[in-house]
């Protein structure tokens, strides 16, 4: 029974990797350069719906020859739905949550916070055996609640993903 | 039944997202994305700034040409009228400081550090001249520098406002020609403004309205 149980919750679930570039926006263009983005992720499918917990790094460089730099650490939480649902394929959008950890430094400078953000995506999806792979866009928004100005979009980092998972 | 344990359950899920939105908005007070964000000293061509210090009232407009100064283009700035050049770079301000001895001869005219970019608290610089100058068969040993540094994030209140996010930039400046004078100031630097208040030994100096 436990066994059979046990099954029944790891069917679906899938754990992976994913690597891309992130785009900085929204003002953060300003000041930061390109990046990669590296994570590690944690996933649950039930038909075309599939929830997911991951975590990303992504370190901006300085525009230019400088020390400067911004190194981001985010754990999000989302839901995607397949709404183009083939049995080898499918097209997902996907919403969900992120907080995480930011520091940028210059020479003896430091400062760092913990920024929160909305996430939204979109993503070919392939599956093959006990394999899936993903490969899209997904856009962050961060969000604060400045004082005096209430809650507004701050910042915006847009990226391309493509990552692989062993479904279980 | 089946549709209302599915309806119960959706609203559940619907719950349980609304109730995860609203804990994020009420955590979402993290400003350090939005500073990483902003340009804290915009040199936008035709902005005016004024500012109250006691009695008097200080002016500053950018012109909408540019000059040309040591092989460097750099945006003009009128304070009362009288230009001063200014370079900014991504990681860097700079503004030409010019210096004359009491006979009139020119000690210094060259581009200074004032700014490091981007501002990240507790960053500091520093900018060093050094020349030995014959003036009038006297050799003067001259030098000036300027050091700066990021000493706290605070809101400033003045007459044009309360700005959020103003970083408090800390500088001492010292000329020796050949006596030391050595001044200190502080300046508040708002996003998207820039120096919104500038503390000296004689006062405060408060913005009270600027347009772009």
């Amino acid at each position: 029974m436990l066994v059979a149980l046990t099954l029944v919750l790891v069917s679906g679930l899938d754990i992976g990797g994913h690597v891309g570039a992130a785009f900085p926006t929204g003002g953060l263009e300003r000041a930061h350069g390109t990046s990669a983005i590296l994570g590690a992720s944690l996933g649950y499918s039930l038909g075309r719906f599939r929830g997911e917990l991951a975590y990303d790094y992504t370190g901006l460089p300085g525009r230019q020859a400088s020390s400067y730099h911004l190194s981001l650490h985010e754990v999000t939480a989302s839901l995607g739905y397949e709404f183009l649902h083939r049995p080898g394929w499918g097209i997902e959008v996907a919403a969900g949550v992120a907080s995480g950890f930011a520091q940028r430094s210059l020479g003896t400078g430091q400062e760092s916070g913990w920024p929160n953000a909305f996430l939204i995506g979109l993503k070919f999806v392939q599956r093959e055996g006990r394999s899936r792979l993903a490969a899209g866009l997904d856009n962050r928004l961060f969000i604060a609640n400045r004082s005096g100005m209430g809650l507004a979009v701050i910042a915006d980092l847009f990226s391309i993903q493509a990552g692989v998972g062993y479904v279980f | 039944m089946s549709s209302r344990k599915k309806g119960l359950e959706g609203s559940k899920v619907r719950g349980l997202i609304a109730a995860g939105c609203w804990l994020l908005l009420c955590a979402c007070s993290d400003t350090t994305l939005y500073r990483a964000g902003r340009d804290y000293f915009p040199l936008i061509p035709g902005s005016e700034w004024r500012y109250q210090f006691g009695t008097d009232t200080t002016y500053l407009s950018v012109d909408s040409s540019q000059q040309v100064i040591q092989g460097q283009t750099c945006t003009v700035l009128y304070r009362n009228f009288a230009p001063e050049y200014w370079t900014k770079g991504l990681t860097e301000v700079r503004k030409f400081f010019v210096l004359a001895s009491g006979y009139g001869e020119t000690l210094e005219a060259r581009f200074g550090l004032v700014y490091q970019l981007p501002l990240v608290l507790g960053s500091v610089w520093q900018d060093e001249f050094f020349d030995t100058l014959l003036v009038r068969g006297d050799t003067i040993y001259f030098s000036h520098s300027l050091a700066g540094r990021v000493a706290a994030i605070e809101a400033v209140s003045t007459l044009a406002g309360t700005f959020y996010d103003c970083y408090r930039l800390d500088f001492q400046e010292q000329v020796v020609d050949p006596e030391t004078t050595t001044t200190q100031f502080t300046e508040w630097l708002a996003p998207g403004v820039g120096v919104v208040k500038r503390q000296t030994s004689a006062g405060d100096e408060l913005l009270i309205e600027y347009k772009r």
